[in-house]
């Protein structure tokens, strides 16, 4: 189903962040917890513009995602948000043609949660491959 | 300018960690923003206070945005940005308000304050 052209995020990226939130009060893995807070702060980030636009907001993908490189239209980000350890999430982002961000798939790594990756590294391979599958939903 | 909570991370409060990391997230961001108005004040692109500090641009881009950790702003790299800003590191610890702590950490606090 495409998104609304105000959509902040994808719906399974939002499912996928309430999951990995789920993990953490069923484990109490405090660490995906921290990890999901700098993903939320950088995300509120994005959107608080004035008004309830993204655009003049107070940051943008390029401040603190890297860009994926051959990425166009839609250009991609991916970012590690780490807890205080080794633990955190890997997020995907698209920023489309107009420069809107959208979050579009979030990985959790090195977690408790059943369907977490092992690592950072596989975490990003994961996550960006659920990105370029939903940006077909943009 | 002032965050405005998203419907994401409004569902996100409550989780075990996530709203004092949240808090954490946004001073870091407001120290990251400091750092960016110095190095404007001073004419520098986020490119020239890199090269300058031994560092990549996104490493300061990364600071500015407020990241720390891994990927982001430790005390090492801040003490290679900071005189290039003309700033220097204060490092000072202060006992939380009181409100804020236990009786027995008061306590434990006022006998420390003593030995000081």
């Amino acid at each position: 189903m495409p998104l609304r052209a105000d959509e902040q995020q994808h719906p399974q990226a939002f499912r996928e962040c309430m999951e990995i939130a789920d993990d953490v009060r069923r484990f109490n893995s405090l660490e995906h917890g921290h990890a999901l807070s700098s993903l939320g702060a950088a995300f509120d980030s994005l959107f608080s513009g004035p008004g309830k636009s993204w655009a003049g907001a107070k940051s943008r993908l390029g401040d603190f995602c890297s860009h994926v490189p051959g990425t166009s239209n839609p250009r991609f980000f991916l970012e590690p948000f780490y807890g205080n350890g080794n633990e955190g999430v890997v997020a995907a982002f698209c920023e489309t043609a107009a420069g809107r961000p959208v979050l579009l798939s979030v990985v959790a790594f090195i977690g408790p949660g059943p369907s977490d990756a092992p690592n950072s590294a596989a975490a990003r391979v994961l996550a960006l491959r659920r990105a370029r599958q939903r940006a077909r939903d943009l | 300018m002032s965050i405005k909570q998203t419907e994401l991370t409004r569902r996100l409060s409550g989780t075990p960690g996530f709203d004092e990391g949240y808090e954490q997230a946004l001073r870091r961001q407001e120290f990251g923003e400091r750092l960016r108005k110095y190095r404007e004040a001073l004419g520098l692109a986020q490119s020239e206070l890199a090269v300058r500090a031994g560092l990549d641009q996104g490493d300061v881009s990364r600071f500015e945005a407020g990241k720390w950790g891994k990927r982001g702003l430790s005390f090492e790299k801040l003490e290679k940005i900071l005189p290039i800003l003309g700033l220097q590191l204060e490092h000072s610890i202060r006992p939380l308000p009181e409100q804020a702590v236990s009786k027995e950490m008061q306590q434990h606090l006022r006998a420390l304050s003593s030995l000081l």
